[in-house]
């Protein structure tokens, strides 16, 4: 596979994910709180494809959100940047093969955006107080993503696997299955 | 070839970062028409009918979950406005029972005043205590001998006659009702004048009997009997003439004049007593007087 290859699927992954995210995923609420799966979409892409690319996606993914909800442009992709950068350089360190990674990794870039945006919100002079109806969305929709974490990182995974060679769970694959072969031994 | 790749992310970081806030710069300074206000609008345009689409395409899994959402939701207005309900229901129950105070309490007041008994020195009371025996036979009230309370001293409650007082201590008294077994008192019909004795049917709670009458033929259902005074040697009265004590409910014929026996229905609702009043002065004069046949007394 080659770079634009890459850069096709992960567009495509972009632009699709933006679309669906704006115009069915917002609309469902849990407890009052509308579901938000793009932290865990960026936290995904930068688990499996570094820090590079996660931040790359994040500023890329928070910069097309930002413009199609006629937001403050740069803002998402500010807090997206870092979320992937983040997810990335956890891959770099500490290469997490886990099973239930994604889930720890989801629920902390969740955490992590929905409190960015909202401290970046109030710097910049949204008049909104600081409520406990704040606080217990942003505590549902680290929950919620928490639990679609697996779901969502399956899916991106799927999508990108062609172009993973490094994919942790790949390589400890193949790692433990060659250490149990026969033929391995001979 | 390390520091290289170091230097190489952090340098995308510190680009990604500066952009997004050299963009948040430019957008809060544009106009309204500036590039990335217009980009954005261009954005919408193009992306709004891809939306609709999509927003149409997955509606029914939108609301599939917008109904397990809602479901969720209603479940929980629903437990929110049981609360509700049920605050709602413990306020309107203490309003009865503080409307039903009231009534009480108004027809207490009326009773007084309608046969003057205010000159005894009435001292209202709560009733605190009732014995839970089918027959109701003693309360207990929130006032005693330091309100000036007394043994023997007269009750009324809504409606009319309640009782006497038995028993005394500083805070408290307790009351014997007229439909205690031992309980009698003279008194006579306001219609006619009859005059007899009050006495409670046996087993019968909420019953009296109107006993000894001297002409039994002149009482008809619906007369109204008062206390008398102590028109009778046999029965001391406790008290003073013209209280209220019920109505004639029935009257059962026997082989003579003296096997008539005569029903009398309490004018006081013995059986859901709040307030009473306790005539703690009562003269002896007005003990051993007799009721007016003529005065019509108000149960």
């Amino acid at each position: 596979m080659t770079e634009p290859a890459v850069l096709g699927r992960l567009a495509g992954l972009l632009v699709v994910g933006v679309i669906l995210q704006t115009a069915v995923i917002s609309q469902v609420t849990v407890f009052g709180a509308p579901i938000d799966l793009f932290p865990l979409v960026v936290a995904t892409v930068g688990l499996l494809l570094g820090s590079l690319g996660g931040a790359a996606f994040g500023f890329a993914a928070g910069l097309f959100l930002d413009v199609a909800l006629l937001q403050a442009v740069g803002v998402t992709s500010l807090v997206y940047t870092v979320v992937g950068y983040g997810a990335g350089r956890l891959l770099e360190l500490r290469d997490p093969s886990h099973g239930l990674a994604p889930m720890a990794v989801g629920a902390a870039a969740t955490l992590a955006a929905t409190v960015g945006f909202a401290m970046l919100t109030f710097m910049l002079g949204v008049d909104a107080p600081v409520s406990l109806l704040l606080v217990r969305q942003i505590l549902v929709t680290v929950v919620v993503n928490t639990l679609l974490a697996l779901p969502v990182y399956a899916l991106v995974r799927r999508i990108l696997h062609p172009l993973l060679p490094e994919d942790p769970r790949r390589r400890r694959r193949r790692a433990s299955t060659t250490r149990l072969s026969p033929l391995s031994r001979a | 070839m390390y520091d290289r790749t170091v230097r190489r992310r952090r340098l995308t970081l510190a680009g990604f970062v500066a952009l997004s806030l050299i963009l948040l710069t430019v957008w809060f300074g544009e106009s309204a028409g500036g590039v990335l206000h217009s980009l954005q609008r261009g954005a919408l345009a193009v992306l709004a009918p891809v939306q609709e689409g999509a927003n149409r395409a997955i509606a029914p899994v939108r609301d599939a979950f917008g109904w397990a959402g809602d479901t969720l939701d209603a479940k929980s207005e629903r437990d929110k406005l049981a609360r509700r309900n049920r605050a709602l229901e413990e306020q309107v129950t203490r309003q009865q029972f503080q409307l039903s105070e009231f009534a009480q309490l108004k027809a207490l007041e009326q009773v007084n005043a309608a046969n003057d008994l205010e000159r005894f020195r009435p001292v209202r009371a709560k009733v605190i205590g009732q014995s839970p025996s089918l027959f109701y036979s003693e309360i207990i009230l929130d006032r005693g001998s330091s309100e000036g309370i007394e043994e023997d001293q007269p009750v009324t409650g809504a409606g009319g006659l309640v009782g006497r007082v038995t028993n005394v201590v500083g805070n408290a008294a307790t009351v014997t009702l007229i439909t205690d077994e031992e309980f009698a008192a003279p008194a006579r019909t306001t219609r006619g004048g009859v005059a007899g004795t009050i006495r409670p049917e046996a087993g019968t709670p909420g019953d009296l009997v109107f006993e000894f009458a001297d002409k039994t033929e002149e009482v008809e259902e619906g007369d109204r009997v008062v206390s008398s005074g102590s028109g009778s040697v046999r029965f001391p009265s406790y008290f003073p003439a013209g209280i209220p004590i019920g109505k004639v409910s029935r009257i059962e014929d026997g082989a003579g004049e003296l096997d008539r026996e005569i029903h009398v229905r309490p004018a006081a609702d013995i059986t859901n007593l709040q307030y009473v009043t306790v005539l703690t002065s009562v003269p002896e004069a007005a003990l051993t007087a007799t009721a007016d046949p003529a005065a019509g007394a108000t149960p």
